[in-house]
């Protein structure tokens, strides 16, 4: 059978042959089989437990009334009875609340000063100060933004009696307290959902892990154990059926491991799909491709498996940090801008955010789709020169 | 002790002498503590576009479009009309967010009606739609405010006191530690954390397993475990030191800790990672299946820890199982020191839940090795001979 020739030997028979030989070689991997399932159901899981509340509520504070009247309890609890705080402390000094939030029992401190009530009697506009630990920034912007608005209300009630007992009407004397407001409307996740706005990459991205080190280690296996020469032969010869043959099933898997997991996810937190799941679909299609397409680019080229799986677990590893979900892309240095860019994930994520999320029209989620079309396309061009020379010869075998 | 020191310097020695152990254990933490930042070097968001549909065309609706144009968090991309097409902006993620100034708006104002300014902001990224709607909270805060003390002023108050009346109380937001919500110091300490504990445990785990292939080992197991730790640690503190130190400056992150205290508080996270690696080595047939089996660990580690969603709401069972993991305690206790300047008595929790994974990773390595050198004697054959096929 003609080597040069490729397309010649390109038969469904040969391509089936390869795909049996795959089927046979992988019990003889425990880790491969580990790597694609147990490891991302594991993983998934864990992912689907961390975000089980969806929204942190109730985070521990703690308050230090150096009042300790009327007014300041009621100030007390107007701030308990915000959403995302619960008081667990009450507090006698400032070293005391140092202590509490260096130890982490308390995210944050509410200060109500002396003289509170006497000068908020007077109309001094008394001070309360909220002292949060913003390390942890979920928690500390959730906390500050519901406690502000607990105090800004319990501020405004004040305002408006004052007003009303001007005698103004209750419109004019809420449009006197606060002239004007903002009428705030969260678009494509109302109710900041950690799930869908965080959860969701994490999840791609560790799918994003297994599609590409397995891509590595199946090819790299062949080439490391020397057995590139019977992949070849079970081809037929044709190095075109060899690659198909041992893709194509990985490539299934990939999409079929991205819809259970993405979806299994989707279909926990009740999130809806706005958009159309079919163009999810062939987006993660394109997403395996774009993977796998790196992941051979990665082993070809190195042609040392060990040497492969380290350079691919930089490219996939670190990649849901430069795939602009958590931190935007406009906002990131150039560089991380750019590498990002060659980084499967963070097209699919804009497509993902397009079809899940917001209910984009397909126009708009053309392009993501087209970028990965256009990065598998590229990394396996970039492959091919070397993609038939590492199941021929030899001398790229049995590297260490 | 002479063992010890044999086996101390052997580790040594195999490290360097296998590539695959050098560039884990050595260059891996190197590259990727330069590399992982990268992303957030400028911290946080700014000038995020907002496009404004103008339909009120009055000095105070001209004057709120320049104040946020003007602010850090967010710049006016375009003036728009049409609502339905900014929104479709902000559908295709080419704007942030959509302030609406309706028609009447100065009108209701000066009226003393009250008056609403509309804000769309695209919360499916997190931080844009609270950069946002910080701008304009912010702005609109301000110029309600001016407002009022307008108001005030005019029935013969004072400045002072109009500013008084105005808002009853005055309301501080203090943050501590990221006074700025940096999002390169909410993440990078953490991952440098995590970092640390995956190239040490992909590192140790391949190391352990040539070794077993090569059988060279004819010392005490204590000594070997010792030698192990002993050599892990020097590296790793060097690591930490270049980490901490170094690449903290060079990205300005803080530190607040004593370096006395970060290399005592390290060492038993060091240990127990490298105790746990040895542990884990028995699972794999190759050096390299370390890596294949832990390189999707990272993530869902890095958020078991509950640096990002609190820990506080994740349940029990998640809790439960991240006391296994030696990053849960030290990316805790890690940033008490470092960053939120705690005292090391503030910090013991988890300092102690490191030397419990110490002493049970160490009874851990020391049943599992006894028992691979046991049945490789009493087979009479070399550790590596039984391994699953394939190898």
């Amino acid at each position: 059978l003609a080597a040069g020739d490729p397309i010649q030997g390109i038969g469904m028979s040969s391509v089936a042959r390869v795909i049996h030989r795959e089927f046979q070689r992988l019990p003889r991997f425990p880790v491969l089989w580990a790597l694609l399932g147990p490891i991302p159901l594991a993983g998934a899981l864990l992912l689907t437990g961390v975000f089980h509340a969806e929204v942190a509520r109730r985070l521990p504070i703690g308050i230090l009334d150096f009042d300790g009247t009327r007014a300041t309890r009621l100030a007390a609890r107007w701030v308990g009875a915000a959403r995302s705080v619960n008081v667990v402390a009450r507090i006698q000094d400032l070293g005391q609340a140092q202590d509490l939030v260096a130890r982490r029992k308390v995210y944050a401190v509410l200060v109500l000063p002396r003289h509170f009530e006497r000068d908020l009697l007077h109309q001094r506009a008394p001070r309360v100060t909220l002292l949060y630990n913003e390390q942890y920034i979920t928690a500390g912007n959730l906390i500050s933004a519901d406690v502000a608005r607990a105090v800004n209300t319990g501020a405004g009630a004040v305002a408006f009696e004052l007003q009303r007992s001007r005698g103004l009407t209750a419109a004019a004397a809420q449009a006197a307290a606060e002239p004007i407001r903002v009428d705030a409307r969260l678009l494509f996740n109302p109710a900041v959902n950690y799930a869908s706005g965080v959860g969701l990459v994490l999840i791609a991205g560790l799918v994003q892990v297994v599609a590409g080190i397995s891509a590595i280690y199946v090819v790299g296996r062949e080439l490391r154990d020397s057995s590139a020469g019977e992949w070849l032969e079970a081809a037929g010869g044709s190095a075109a059926a060899a690659w198909i043959g041992k893709l194509t099933p990985y490539v299934l898997y990939d999409l079929v491991l991205m819809l259970v997991l993405v979806g299994g996810f989707l279909a926990w937190f009740h999130i809806p799909v706005r958009g159309h799941l079919a163009f999810v679909g062939l987006g993660a299609l394109a997403f395996s491709l774009a993977t796998k397409s790196i992941g051979v680019l990665l082993t070809v080229w190195l042609g040392n498996l060990r040497m492969a799986l380290g350079i691919g677990s930089v490219f996939f590893g670190p990649a849901v940090a430069f795939s602009g979900v958590t931190f935007p892309r406009i906002a990131m240095s150039t560089f991380a801008q750019v590498w990002g860019g060659f980084v499967p994930l963070t097209r699919f994520m804009l497509l993902l955010r397009d079809q899940v999320m917001v209910g984009a029209s397909l126009r708009i989620s053309a392009g993501p789709l087209l970028m990965l079309g256009a990065t598998a396309l590229i990394a396996g061009l970039l492959a091919l020169p070397r993609m038939g020379r590492v199941l021929r010869d030899p001398r790229l075998w049995g590297q260490e | 002790m002479r063992a010890l020191a044999r086996c101390f310097a052997q580790t040594l020695r195999q490290i360097v002498r296998e590539k695959e152990t050098l560039v884990l254990l050595f260059g891996a933490s190197f590259f990727y503590a330069l590399f992982y930042p990268t992303p957030y070097m400028k911290q946080v968001l700014r000038d995020l576009p907002v496009i404004v549909v103008d339909r009120d065309h009055t000095a105070l609706s001209r004057q709120i479009t320049r104040w946020l144009d003007a602010s850090e968090g967010a710049h006016v991309s375009s003036r728009a009309s049409d609502l339905d097409a900014a929104q479709d902006s902000v559908r295709a993620g080419v704007a942030g967010a959509v302030l609406l100034i309706p028609k009447d708006f100065e009108r209701h104002v000066l009226r003393r009606e009250p008056a609403y300014v509309e804000a769309y902001a695209d919360a499916s990224y997190f931080l844009v739609y609270s950069t946002a709607l910080r701008a304009i909270n912010g702005v609109v805060g301000t110029v309600s405010a001016g407002v009022s003390i307008r108001r005030l002023q005019a029935t013969g108050l004072t400045d002072q006191a109009a500013a008084r009346r105005a808002r009853p109380v005055t309301f501080v937001a203090w943050p501590l530690f990221n006074p700025l919500a940096g999002y390169g110091t909410f993440v990078v300490p953490s991952v440098f954390i995590l970092i640390l504990q995956q190239t040490l445990l992909i590192g140790i785990a391949a190391l352990r397993v040539a070794e077993r292939e090569a059988d060279s080992n004819r010392e005490p197991l204590w000594a070997m475990l010792g030698g192990k730790l002993g050599a892990t640690a020097l590296i790793y503190v060097g690591h930490g030191l270049f980490m901490f130190g170094v690449v903290f400056s060079l990205y300005g992150f803080p530190m607040r800790a004593s370096w006395p205290d970060v290399i005592v508080f390290l060492v038993p996270y060091f240990a127990a990672v490298t105790l746990l690696g040895l542990a884990v080595a028995e699972l794999f047939d190759r050096p390299e299946s370390s890596t294949v089996a832990l390189a999707a660990m990272s993530v869902p580690a890095l958020f078991m820890s509950g640096i990002s969603f609190p820990l506080e709401v994740q349940p029990g069972w998640v809790r439960a199982l991240s006391v296994v993991l030696p990053s849960t305690f030290c990316i805790r206790g890690f940033l008490q020191l470092a960053i939120m300047g705690a005292r090391f008595d503030q910090a013991m929790k988890a300092w102690g839940a490191l030397w419990v994974q110490v002493a049970v990773y160490w009874s851990l390595a020391w049943i599992v090795l006894r028992h691979r050198e046991r049945s490789a004697r009493s087979e009479g054959t070399a550790p590596g001979a039984e391994l699953v096929p394939g190898s």
